[in-house]
């Protein structure tokens, strides 16, 4: 499937697309106070698929990412202007409650976050406050499925009431990683999911990101071009606030449009 | 390359750095280790006199002495109705029980000085004992009030030093007249007494004169007509005190009114030298002996300080050290103190209504402040927007807690008794006085530990859907709780200690009566403390510092509940 049309284009006028995008975003401008860190953003980012970001430190990847799920409301002194529609649907309209957002566009972060609770109680947290289980098998079931899809599942098994903040940091990155498919969402963001774990957890996350792709849109920031390449199926370069190229991954980093994609990907500046 | 050379050089940089940095690392530790040391002996300090002065409070003498509780004193007529009971005189049957027990007292000062014994409160104990149980009346009981606060400072030893000497060889009494007893002994029975007396007026001349030297040098200095006013007191002292110096040498001495007092306890009276040489005594007969024959068996008793500077006369000691030979005194813990509220008499008040008034108030401030405080952080930290307004308020708050806190006082005289006309010493109003004092305190510590916790917490669960006040509640407020907790309990542990906003609202009155809630006149501890620590009384004292080892121990009680706390719901991120 990797192989089909490629819907992730910076142009407004997309292409006859076999599948409308998961999300799509148009004339983003953010601003931290005055300070302006993304500039006419325009992208389209397709469902079932992996997304990644690359782009120099500072460039805006994670303030983008954190668009998509409002995360910006956070913060007091930002300010995001344009659209970014979900399933056709404006995220930064007024009747758009960010809580049921957030719901069915989950996030992880650079650092492994998990409660200081149990490891049942860290991914149950979520299904709790949204009702998403009637009774207490049901809670559990959804804990075991998510843990399992997690791929840690086997590890934590035996011992679901120990603290989460006990694990290792690749454990603790996939227990985060489960605590946000437990809620069942349909997109997943993740910044720089394994910026701090080693080669062998991060092969791990690689695996079980490569195996969410089936039933999720996954948007990725990452700084490693080989993760980029390995996982995604669609890539998009930013430049000091500026969407500068998106494509299919491959075309991406084999024959990029810009000369800047190009620079940054045979690793002349960034 | 360069490149060895330099880290070499680097390397031979930092070793010649190395003991400089040490030494004032050590130096650190030293300063660091003599201020605590200074800190733990200031603290032993503080402790030791306050105990020190205070245990004594925490025994106290009682009487054990047989009472008659007659029926012609109590209910004449046999009616057995309460109210007659109630109106019985007791006050007479304590004084009835203590003229029995000294039955040759007659003249009427002699027994007003012995009913001092016994504070003519007791009567109200006794009484409350014979209403609760009129069977008893008609029987002989147990009297256990406690003794007057100034002869149990006495039998402490706190008035004077009350020194017994054991007698040697036999003492023959005879009667000279009525009450005047001439005692002889052995030549030399009587040296170490005479030593004693000759030693104390050499003391006394000795200050008199330091008193004139000190006196002399500041002549010098004054004026004419001040110069000559004091000269005139210099040559008074002087002479005074070669007088002294001339009487000590006596071999037969006259006791006056600045010389200790001697007792001679003989055949179970106690007589009370005026005039002594080395084997003879003539003095007065406090408490008769049972008999004048000679008896190798007795002792003296020097109290050093002049009966004229004492509270206690020699009689009063006499009948107290006799009481207590006989069984009639007994020390034991002072449950008094414990359990009754303040009182004008020493040995009948005690801290348990300003505790009760203390515990009360507490309650009322945590009622208010603690929910207050705690949501008031919560919406600055956590819900309020960052712009002027919550600047301004953030200011205040600060200046809030650095306001003195008698101003609180003075806010809750006007607003709460003036305004809302809600009643004066109340438990209620020092409660919500105190809470404005600690709410700043309390907003403080509380933001402190929510600013803490890590913002990750908060991200998380937010993107999974969490709303604010779930990620708040759920997450940010377990994570600062052992802070908050701590902060509270420091807050309200300094309104514990509290005093002057108190005293502006009117918890300073004499209140005789434990309370009962949280509108009834009630004082408390701190209050109670500065009371008792204004009051002349030497019993006073003891009782003071008994109060403070007690505020001391809630004190700490309430901080080790804070660390218990804080161990408790910690929890690692
Ligand atoms: N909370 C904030 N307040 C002010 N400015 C911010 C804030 N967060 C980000 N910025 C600014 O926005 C710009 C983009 O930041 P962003 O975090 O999106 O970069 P990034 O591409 O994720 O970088 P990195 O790869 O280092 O994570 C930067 O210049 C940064 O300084
Ligand atoms: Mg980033």
């Amino acid at each position: 499937m990797d192989t089909s049309v490629s819907p992730a284009t910076q142009t407004t006028d997309t292409p006859s697309a076999p599948e409308a995008p998961k999300v799509r975003a148009r004339k983003v401008n953010v601003f931290y106070g005055n300070k302006q860190a993304l500039f006419d953003v325009n992208l389209d980012i397709s469902d079932r698929s992996v997304t990644s970001f690359i782009g120099p430190s500072g460039c805006g990847k994670s303030t983008f990412l954190r668009c998509i799920n409002r995360m910006n409301d956070t913060i007091d002194i930002c300010r995001v202007e344009g659209d970014i529609h979900l399933d056709g649907k404006d995220i930064y309209a007024r009747d758009v409650d960010p809580v049921i957002l957030r719901a069915s566009v989950g996030m992880v972060f650079q650092k492994p976050n998990p409660f200081p609770k149990s490891i049942f109680d860290n991914v149950a947290y979520g299904p709790r406050i949204h009702g998403l289980a009637s009774n207490p098998e049901e809670l559990s079931e959804i804990v075991e499925t998510s843990l399992r899809r997690a791929g840690l599942w086997t590890e934590v098994a035996d011992r679901l009431d120990e603290p989460g903040t006990g694990l290792s940091g690749g454990q603790q990155q996939r227990l985060v990683i489960a605590r946000a498919i437990a809620v069942r969402p349909e997109v997943i963001l993740m910044d720089e999911p394994c910026s701090a774990l080693d080669p062998i957890a991060t092969a791990r996350i690689e695996e079980l990101i490569d195996d969410l792709r089936n039933n999720y849109c996954i948007i990725m920031v990452t700084h490693s071009m080989a993760q980029a390449a390995r996982v995604s199926q669609h890539t998009a370069f930013f430049h000091l606030g500026k969407l500068v190229e998106a494509g299919p991954t491959e075309q991406i980093f084999t024959n990029p449009n810009d000369k800047r994609t190009q620079d940054y990907i045979t690793g002349r500046f960034g | 390359m360069t490149e060895p050379a330099k880290s070499l050089s680097t390397r031979a940089l930092i070793a010649a750095s190395l003991p400089r940095r040490y030494r004032a690392e050590q130096r650190f530790r030293l300063y660091g280790r003599a201020a605590i040391l200074l800190a733990i002996s200031a603290l032993a300090l503080l402790l030791f006199s306050v105990g020190s002065q205070g245990f004594s409070t925490f025994s106290i003498y009682h009487f054990n002495l047989p009472l008659q509780l007659d029926a012609r004193l109590i209910d004449p007529k046999n009616t057995a109705d309460p109210k007659v009971i109630a109106k019985g005189r007791y006050r007479k049957l304590i004084q009835k029980a203590l003229s029995d027990a000294f039955p040759k007292v007659h003249s009427r000062s002699d027994k007003r000085a012995l009913y001092a014994l016994s504070t003519g409160l007791n009567s109200v104990s006794l009484r409350n004992q014979v209403v609760n149980n009129p069977d008893l009346i008609g029987s002989e009981i147990r009297y256990t009030a406690p003794l007057s606060d100034d002869l149990d400072l006495y039998l402490k030893g706190k008035i004077t030093p009350r020194k017994f000497y054991k007698g040697t060889g036999a003492l023959k009494a005879s009667a000279t007249n009525k009450n005047t007893l001439e005692l002889t002994g052995k030549p030399g029975a009587f040296d170490t007494l005479i030593q004693h007396i000759r030693q104390k007026r050499l003391v006394r001349a000795e200050r008199l004169e330091d008193r004139a030297e000190k006196l002399l040098e500041r002549l010098k200095e004054a004026r004419k007509e001040v110069a000559e006013v004091q000269q005139v007191e210099v040559n008074r002292l002087k002479i005074l005190a070669a007088d002294i110096r001339q009487k000590a040498k006596n071999n037969t001495i006259h006791l006056d009114k600045n010389d200790p007092s001697v007792l001679i306890n003989f055949n179970q009276g106690f007589i009370k030298a005026a005039e002594l040489s080395d084997h003879q005594i003539t003095g007065l007969a406090l408490l008769a002996p049972t008999r004048l024959e000679p008896s190798q068996n007795w002792r003296s008793l020097i109290l050093d300080s002049p009966e004229r500077a004492r509270r206690v006369t020699d009689q009063q000691a006499a009948w107290a050290e006799t009481l207590l030979a006989r069984g009639h005194l007994k020390r034991s813990f002072n449950s008094i103190f414990f359990t009754h509220a303040d009182s004008r008499e020493p040995e009948l008040a005690g801290i348990a209504g300003a505790m009760v008034g203390s515990i009360l108030t507490l309650m009322a401030t945590m009622l208010a402040a603690v929910p207050i405080g705690i949501l008031a952080a919560i919406y600055l930290e956590e819900f309020a927007p960052r712009n002027r307004l919550t600047d301004f308020i953030e200011v205040n708050i600060n200046n809030l807690a650095a306001v003195p806190s008698i101003i609180f006082g003075l806010l809750g005289l006007a607003v709460f008794l003036n305004i809302f006309h809600m009643p004066r010493s109340a438990p209620i109003v020092g409660g919500l006085v105190l809470a404005l004092m600690t709410l700043p305190v309390i907003i403080i510590a509380s933001r402190a530990a929510i600013k803490a916790v890590p913002p990750s917490i908060r991200e998380a669960a937010l993107g999974i859907g969490a709303s604010k006040t779930q990620t708040v509640f759920d997450h940010v407020l377990p994570l600062a709780a052992p802070g908050i907790l701590t902060g509270t309990i420091i807050g309200l542990a300094r309104a514990l200690g509290e005093t002057a906003p108190l005293l502006m609202i009117g918890m300073v009155a004499f209140i005789a009566d434990i309370p009962k809630s949280l509108t009834s006149p009630a004082t408390a501890m701190p209050v109670q403390i500065y009371l008792w620590a204004s009051s002349s009384e030497r019993s006073w004292e003891s009782r003071t510092a008994a109060a403070i080892i007690i505020l001391l121990l809630l004190m700490i009680v309430l901080n080790l509940t804070a660390v218990f706390l804080r161990h408790k719901f910690e929890r690692r991120w």
